[in-house]
């Protein structure tokens, strides 16, 4: 493996070699930079290393991870506003996925989601570097498969076994304290309209916690958008909002300071779910379920 | 007020009430899920405050946005044309626009615009006044007209790299979908506090743009016998760009960058005053405003689970008339 990699080093070093007599001056400086960031990026003696290089599969990944594991992460896995396990994640864990810099560290397994860059797809394929495409789940069956599915693939079916017996235990209990709610209505509505309607996990963890999804209801299939007036025709008991619209650095957000949704919201009850726990249908997606039960 | 002839009196009258025609059927258009007529609004219903709230405070400030954005594109549009005495300035070709969405994209991702209410309209003026101030400075005195045009396209891409660098380096996840919003324009989900943010600049500059009438008639015999006549050029053209940065500044730092108003619109109006730059103006904010308010009836109606932008329509139309502009050009200058 290390030899592999050595090799691999060399051969890189040869094409970058080659470019650097193209064109001096700007190739000489990612040359260093790439250099320097190979080097960052050289794996420890610990297991061989598994690389994410997309934030779902990153999350999922860190779930798995402890001391004798050798991952690497996406740079979206350091932030916060989008991954609720930021935490875990150490900037030396971070590689930037690009196709030279997977090839340098040469992974026994790349994690990559649909959604990833079909050009780099591409080149791992060319490369024959081992990679799998984990889909996404709209619902929490999805969900369970690829706890199953991730734990099989980097041989670690005992830690995916214990994840899933925590996910059930947790779903159950929100399920049983759902069943003592009343009916009600209610819509995730974000900045410019956007919602979130049939199939998609927002849908799921609506069903979750006993609520009828008025996005759904009203025939959005997928991610849709439903306008201001729409929202207040149908007027929802419940209006979920991602907390980091909070801030108001951006226009599309000001739409959330409207006069008449904001009258709506003297007669609907606003809820607040922590962006990043819905960023990827994963784990995330019942802890923004417990947080909606938590509100209720 | 250049005096309009009892002719144009009445064309005047006619298209305003076609402006009060095209505003009842733009409150009354119906959005893909929520099915509102005018006539509820006058109708005793269970849920009477609840349409009363979607037309006061969502569907009467979007016409009204419409009548002035509109109306402050096409004045615009008309000055520029007559100033530059060049048929192909506008706002949005020149750059002014998109200086006006830089200093207002500014404002909104490094935190001003929710500091003040008045922020984000003032940044977009700033925008605006230097983006004007640099294309006087680059086309020189002799205002020639490929240094003008050029001198635009290259602050027109200049303005929009950077704003595409601010909207990249954004924090914010809604950074991506703002360029789009900026590039094409729209008057959704505004409340009558974004009308009463903008009138008072967008009257302003209207006003300012109005006291150059009897410049730009007189321009048309040339700058200097512009000057013999009394005018002061210096003082002309800082007018022309404290207007135009109130104007397109409050304009679109609240509806976007709708393209091709200001070009179009003083071109369809022009052979109704009888190519009189100084009686253009007003007819121009009228068409303007006309324009708009049925470019924003399309929007609704055509839209259906996303709306449409207003500058994606507005474009539409602009920009085959922009070829049709630039043919006509061409053949004028073949003529011997």
């Amino acid at each position: 493996m290390k030899a592999s990699f050595d090799n691999l080093r060399m051969s890189g070093f040869y094409t970058l070699s080659f470019t650097l007599s193209l064109s001096k001056g700007a190739t000489l400086i990612i040359s260093l930079w790439l250099t320097a960031y190979v080097t960052a990026i050289e794996p420890t003696e610990k297991s061989e290393p598994v690389v994410s290089i997309n934030l779902c599969t990153d999350q999922w990944l860190i779930l798995f991870q402890d001391k004798h594991t050798n991952y690497y992460f996406s740079p979206l896995a350091l932030n916060k506003g989008y991954n609720y396990l930021y935490s875990q994640v150490k900037k030396t864990q971070v590689i930037l996925p690009s196709l030279d810099a997977l090839i340098l560290l040469n992974p026994s397994l790349i994690l990559a989601s649909q959604y990833s860059d079909k050009n780099l797809i591409h080149g791992l394929n060319n490369f024959g570097l081992s990679f799998t495409i984990i889909e996404p789940a709209t619902n929490f069956e999805g969900i369970r498969r690829n706890i199953s599915r991730i734990g099989k693939l980097i041989n670690k079916t005992d830690k995916a076994n214990r994840l899933l017996h925590d996910f059930n235990k947790r779903l159950t209990i929100v399920a049983k304290d759902a069943k003592n709610r009343p009916n009600q209505t209610a819509i995730f509505y974000a900045p410019n309209g956007f919602t979130h309607g049939e199939g998609t996990i927002y849908n799921a963890i609506l069903e979750a916690t006993g609520l009828t999804n008025l996005a759904t209801e009203l025939g959005v299939k997928g991610h849709g958008y439903l306008s201001l007036e729409t929202l207040l025709w149908n007027n929802p008991d419940i209006i979920i909002l991602e907390d980091d619209f909070s801030n108001n650095d951006s226009l599309s957000q000001q739409m959330l300071k409207h006069p008449a949704l904001n009258r709506l919201l003297n007669q609907s009850r606003l809820i607040f779910v922590n962006a990043n726990k819905l960023s990827c249908a994963g784990f995330g997606s019942l802890l923004a379920a417990e947080q909606i039960m938590e509100q209720r | 007020m250049t005096a309009f002839s009892h002719n144009n009196r009445w064309l005047i009258v006619l298209i305003i009430l076609t402006i009060l025609v095209a505003s009842v059927l733009h409150l009354g258009s119906s959005s893909s899920q929520v099915n509102l007529s005018l006539s509820q609004l006058f109708q005793a219903s269970e849920k009477k405050a609840l349409i009363e709230l979607i037309f006061f405070e969502i569907r009467i400030p979007r016409l009204l946005l419409a009548i002035l954005v509109g109306f402050i594109l096409g004045t615009t549009g008309a000055v520029m044309q007559g100033f530059l005495r060049n048929p192909l300035a506008g706002p949005d070709l020149l750059g002014v626009s998109n200086c006006a969405a830089l200093g207002a994209v500014i404002a909104l991702y490094f935190g001003f615009a929710s500091q003040a209410w008045y922020l984000l309209p003032a940044t977009g003026m700033l925008g605006a006044f230097i983006g004007m101030a640099l294309i006087f400075l680059l086309s020189g005195s002799n205002h020639h007209n490929l240094r003008i045009i050029l001198a635009g396209v290259a602050i027109n891409a200049f303005a929009a790299s950077l704003i595409s660098i601010a909207l990249n380096l954004s924090k914010n996840p809604y950074a991506m979908s703002e360029i789009v919003f900026w590039l094409m324009g729209s008057l959704s989900h505004k409340s009558l506090m974004d009308v009463g943010g903008v009138f008072p600049f967008i009257l302003v500059a209207f006003l300012l743009l109005l006291s150059s009438a009897k410049f730009l008639d007189a321009l048309t015999l040339g700058e200097e016998s512009a000057i013999s006549l009394g005018f002061n050029l210096k003082n002309e053209q800082i007018k022309l760009i404290i207007a135009t940065a109130l104007g397109i500044g409050a304009a679109v730092s609240i509806a976007g960058n709708i393209g091709f108003v200001g070009l179009i619109v003083p071109h369809l109006c022009r052979p109704l005053v009888k190519y009189q730059p100084g009686r253009l103006i007003f007819l121009s904010g009228l068409i303007g405003s006309l324009f708009m308010i049925i470019s924003d009836t399309i929007v609704m109606q055509v839209s259906t689970t996303q709306e449409i932008k207003l500058g994606v329509v507005t474009s539409l139309v602009g920009g085959p008339f922009f070829l049709y502009l630039i043919l006509r050009l061409g053949k004028n200058h073949d003529q011997p």
